[in-house]
């Protein structure tokens, strides 16, 4: 099981490359969620504040 | 539906049109420049000069490779299946480079009508199979 | 119906389930394409790529698309709320082209050779990514929202001829970017064992597009619609 795993990672020396797509992939979609959200706790805050 | 929202939708659709048509004539014009290669057959009817650096691209014909034994120099032919060009390269080529694969060279045409090639890029097809697949299939050709 | 605070409730209400939905196909898609799938047989497990890149090329396109309806929309009819969902859409698309191209270029290196070359299908995705970024920089330049929108509808609608062209580019020019695997007119060019997985990550992606823009509409209409006094009773509670 951890063998097959091992060799899943490192796909015959290619596995960097693939790791590297899904990692950025991930950060990508990572920053396009986070960023509305930071947004509407802003807004939040300023809005609550007037009062 | 209402008389403003329909002159808009012809508006737009007339815009667009111009673009596209505006578009076409840019890329028909630009048509030569928008290639990234030339094959074997357009090296042959164009009078590309000697010396300047161009790519070529084709297939490496089958049983044409030529290794050099003392050095990294490989002699090989590309071939669109009209025409094909010698083309020799001194340095490592890329894994998936191999006979009846495609193959995209940069460098230039010498006087006596070969291409010494400074980089060479594989060109992978889009046909995708497992190794069992690809072996049982070798076997029934 | 197209009222910002009908859209904003529908939009909170359905996020969860666009969530669990979005993670669970996009999980299962790439969990199968890069774990469980078979290898190629030219380029070896180099090719897993294609279960990141491919879904990350194709959404790149329909959410350009997606923005020229929504700009169409906004031009013909008007509606508030096209023009919001252009904004929420550009940087998502921007994003997914941005992983298309960095993708490819991993992928290039290891197959080609090299990890650009000026071919018209890397060049032609390349200006769909300015594209994008073109609309969201000329959104946020201009002050009067209601100019800012029709601004950017325009540049949606007239943009989307990009999309066929990056589509067509590998058959209408020499390039080194093979032709599609996929083509409407004949049967895939890989087996289903590796086509299937692909199939659910695209899928998934589609999911994650969804719960993507819906999670960034709520922030563009709150902050549109901050002034309103629906905003204050539904987001501010007071």
């Amino acid at each position: 099981m951890l063998d097959s795993l091992q060799l899943l990672f490192i796909m015959d020396g290619k596995g960097p490359y693939v790791w590297a797509c899904l990692l950025i992939l991930i950060i990508v979609i990572f920053i396009n969620l986070i960023i509305p959200v930071i947004r509407l706790k802003r807004i939040y805050r300023e809005g609550t504040l007037e009062e | 539906m209402h008389p403003l929202r329909k002159q808009r939708i012809y508006a737009i659709v007339t815009v667009l049109l111009g673009v596209i048509v505006a578009l076409v004539l840019v890329m028909n014009a630009l048509s030569k420049n928008m290639n990234l290669f030339y094959s074997p057959s357009e090296l042959v009817s164009s009078n590309i000069a000697p010396g300047s650096i161009i790519r070529a691209g084709g297939m490496v014909a089958s049983g044409s490779i030529q290794k050099s034994t003392d050095s990294l120099e490989v002699i090989f032919l590309i071939t669109d299946f009209q025409n094909s060009l010698s083309v020799t390269y001194n340095g490592i080529l890329p894994d998936l480079f191999s006979e009846d694969a495609g193959v995209v060279v940069k460098g230039f045409l010498k006087e006596d009508g070969t291409f010494l090639a400074e980089e060479v890029l594989a060109k992978h097809d889009e046909n995708y199979m497992p190794p069992e697949v690809a072996k049982m299939l070798d076997k029934t050709e | 119906m197209g009222s910002p605070p009908h859209f904003y409730k529908w939009a909170t209400r359905s996020l969860p389930w666009l969530a669990g939905l979005a993670v669970i196909v996009f999980c299962v898609g790439l969990t199968w394409g890069i774990g469980f799938s078979p290898t190629d047989y030219k380029q070896g497990d180099v090719y897993r790529i294609i279960y990141i890149h491919v879904p990350s090329a194709i959404l790149a396109e329909s959410i350009y698309i997606f923005m020229a309806i929504s700009g169409f929309i906004s031009m013909v009819w008007r509606a508030k709320i096209a023009g919001m969902l252009i904004n929420s859409a550009a940087p998502i698309g921007a994003g997914f082209t941005l992983v298309a191209l960095l993708t490819g270029s991993i992928w290039g290196k290891p197959t080609w050779g090299t990890w650009w070359v000026w071919d018209a299908r890397l060049t032609s995705t390349l200006i769909l990514f300015f594209l994008y970024a073109a609309i969201i920089g000329l959104h946020s330049s201009i002050e009067n929202k209601t100019k800012g929108d029709r601004a950017v509808a325009i540049l949606a609608v007239l943009g989307v001829v990009i999309v066929p062209i990056i589509k067509k580019s590998v058959d209408w020019w020499q390039t080194l970017h093979q032709p599609s695997t996929f083509t409407l007119t004949s049967s895939p060019s890989m087996p289903p064992e590796m086509y299937l997985p692909l199939l659910v990550c695209v899928l998934g992606f589609y999911f994650l597009f969804i719960f993507m823009l819906t999670n960034s509409l709520r922030g563009e209409i709150i902050s549109r619609e901050r002034d309103k006094s629906w905003v204050k009773k539904q987001f501010f509670k007071y």
